[in-house]
């Protein structure tokens, strides 16, 4: 399997195609801003250079790129590389080891955020579960491609019919419902499985994510 | 009147998916400023990168105008009269056992790494296996074989046997055709083995993708995974099953390329230790395959055998891999050990 997609950016980009690397960027910067964000505690200067030093040996590295994964996990891949890089710089990997990142770190929680889904049998007990839901959804959202985020943003958030989301992306309404089903689908598939590592009980009795996700 | 609620195949209603979006509020905005010193740095980076290939091709153009030049003023070969594309074809990666290359340069010898002309010829003895990359295909040249690396892309088998790997569906792009006296085999992708007989016949098997045979009077024939064609001299044409666990493919593990998995995906690594053995990946519900393109590997399996790198690899992840089902790869979550009882 390959990300014919991605592929097709990646080579739009190295052939400098100049309306290819404003999409590229506005595309991935925010998510992978927010992906290094949430390993920094919120130290959004840190973030900054971090994601900036990431995009700046991806974008000299495109050749590497072989499709095999998508492109955000190539770019995440790289941005893990320079966060341990400046985290060794500066000394202060301690401060930043939190539950929540270890958790999206877990290589099968990253698997999951990436085919991206939710159950929501309870509600979160407590404000720190809270975050972390919201911090998940978020991830959640950062890995679905960018038109379902966006699309799943503007009916949920923003509370706008389907009219007006068809107007504002220039399509039909009915291409918006179809791609809010497929939204709603690819959200739903990485949700059911990520929010049970919060500490929710499975309906299997038993966590996906196992000790740090599991209840006594 | 609004339906009745839908559920998702995880049993979470619609509106579920919608209430915990809502909850979870707006995903954190880059600052402005933020995002316009960022683009900044990085587009310079993007451009610089851009200009530096550009002057890696030119320079390698110019080089090429240079030799070219070189080589007619010193007389070195009349290009009109031979169309083959000439210059480096392949890349000598391994052999073993006794092997002859010629021409073999100014060194007298051949190492790893070394460019292979196009008009190299290889042959191995009885115990001689070679491996070649011919882009990114791999090339692997059995016991008892002779081929001339005609031009990019073509190859001639004039004795023996020879494998080719086009490494998976994502390099159909790169064709390798396999010329005999009996026939020319073009592969559609991905693995398949051809065979030339002193008796004069020729057999070609596929253990991935399809092939076709293009006979000397112009007939083609299509094979496909785990079929096999034999033509003989005269041009009778016998369809057979080989099943790409079968023994006729054991040479090709003696000779393996190796495989980088530092930085890649573990679904990589799994597709590629398939194709060796000839198996079918399968991975067991509720294993997607999502999840194994984004568990990333790293460190090297470089000088181990298959199922050493399997177990190795496999060892570091939360996946067990199961062989005990006939020609599959069964690929499944590890069961965990509940900590505290």
């Amino acid at each position: 399997m390959t990300y014919e997609d991605d592929l097709q950016l990646v080579g739009k980009l190295i052939r400098q195609d100049q309306e290819a690397f404003r999409a590229f960027f506005d595309d991935y910067f925010p998510r992978l801003y927010r992906f290094v964000l949430r390993r920094l505690q919120g130290d959004s200067e840190a973030a900054r250079d971090v994601a900036q030093a990431a995009l700046i040996k991806a974008v000299r590295h495109l050749e590497s790129y072989r499709g095999e994964a998508s492109l955000f996990t190539w770019i995440c891949q790289i941005g893990r590389h320079a966060l341990s890089d400046y985290l060794a710089r500066n000394r202060r990997q301690e401060i930043y080891v939190r539950r929540l990142v270890d958790l999206e770190d877990d290589p099968q929680t990253r698997a999951i955020l990436e085919s991206i889904p939710a159950s929501a049998e309870t509600e979160p007990e407590n404000q720190r579960e809270r975050d972390d839901v919201a911090s998940l959804v978020h991830a959640a959202l950062d890995y679905l491609p960018h038109r379902y985020a966006q699309v799943l943003e503007m009916k949920y958030l923003e509370d706008l019919p389907v009219e007006s989301i068809a107007e504002r992306l220039g399509v039909t309404a009915i291409a918006v419902q179809s791609l809010l089903a497929r939204a709603r689908t690819a959200f739903r598939e990485a949700s059911s499985s990520l929010l049970p590592s919060l500490g929710r009980n499975d309906p299997r009795g038993e966590s996906v994510f196992g000790a740090q996700g599991a209840k006594p | 009147m609004s339906p009745s609620p839908q559920t998702g195949p995880e049993g979470l209603l619609e509106d579920e998916v919608g209430a915990l979006i809502a909850s979870a509020g707006r995903r954190p905005e880059v600052d402005a400023r933020v995002r316009a010193t960022v683009f900044a740095a990085v587009e310079q980076a993007w451009q610089e990168q851009g200009a530096q290939r550009r002057r890696r091709r030119g320079l390698k153009r110019l080089l090429a105008a240079s030799l070219a030049g070189m080589a007619l003023l010193l007389g070195w070969r009349d290009f009109r009269q031979d169309p083959a594309v000439a210059g480096p074809v392949g890349v000598f990666v391994a052999a073993r056992g006794p092997v002859q290359v010629a021409p073999l340069g100014a060194r007298g010898l051949i190492v790893a790494g070394d460019a292979l002309e196009a008009g190299t010829s290889i042959s191995t003895g009885g115990t001689g296996e070679v491996l070649v990359n011919l882009g990114s295909v791999a090339l692997r040249i059995g016991p008892a074989t002779t081929v001339v690396l005609d031009s990019d892309g073509q190859v001639r088998l004039d004795r023996g046997r020879v494998y080719v790997d086009s490494g998976g569906p994502a390099d159909h792009a790169q064709r390798v055709v396999v010329d005999t006296p009996l026939g020319r085999v073009t592969h559609l992708g991905t693995e398949f083995q051809v065979r030339l007989d002193p008796s004069r016949l020729l057999s070609v098997s596929v253990r991935e993708g399809s092939v076709v045979i293009l006979d000397g009077a112009g007939r083609g024939q299509r094979i496909t995974r785990g079929q096999g064609v034999d033509v003989a001299a005269g041009g009778a044409v016998t369809r057979l099953a080989v099943s790409p666990t079968d023994a006729s493919w054991e040479w090709v593990g003696r000779l393996l390329p190796d495989f980088a998995i530092d930085g890649r995906p573990l679904s990589a690594f799994l597709d590629w230790y398939a194709r060796e053995e000839g198996l079918r990946l399968v991975l067991v519900p509720p294993l997607s395959r999502p999840q194994v393109e984004r568990t990333i590997l790293s460190g090297s399996i470089s000088g181990l055998t298959p199922r050493q790198a399997l177990d190795a690899v496999m060892a570091t992840t939360r996946f067990d891999y199961d062989t005990s089902t006939p020609g599959e790869l069964r690929i499944q979550l590890r069961k965990r050990v509940t900590q505290g009882t």
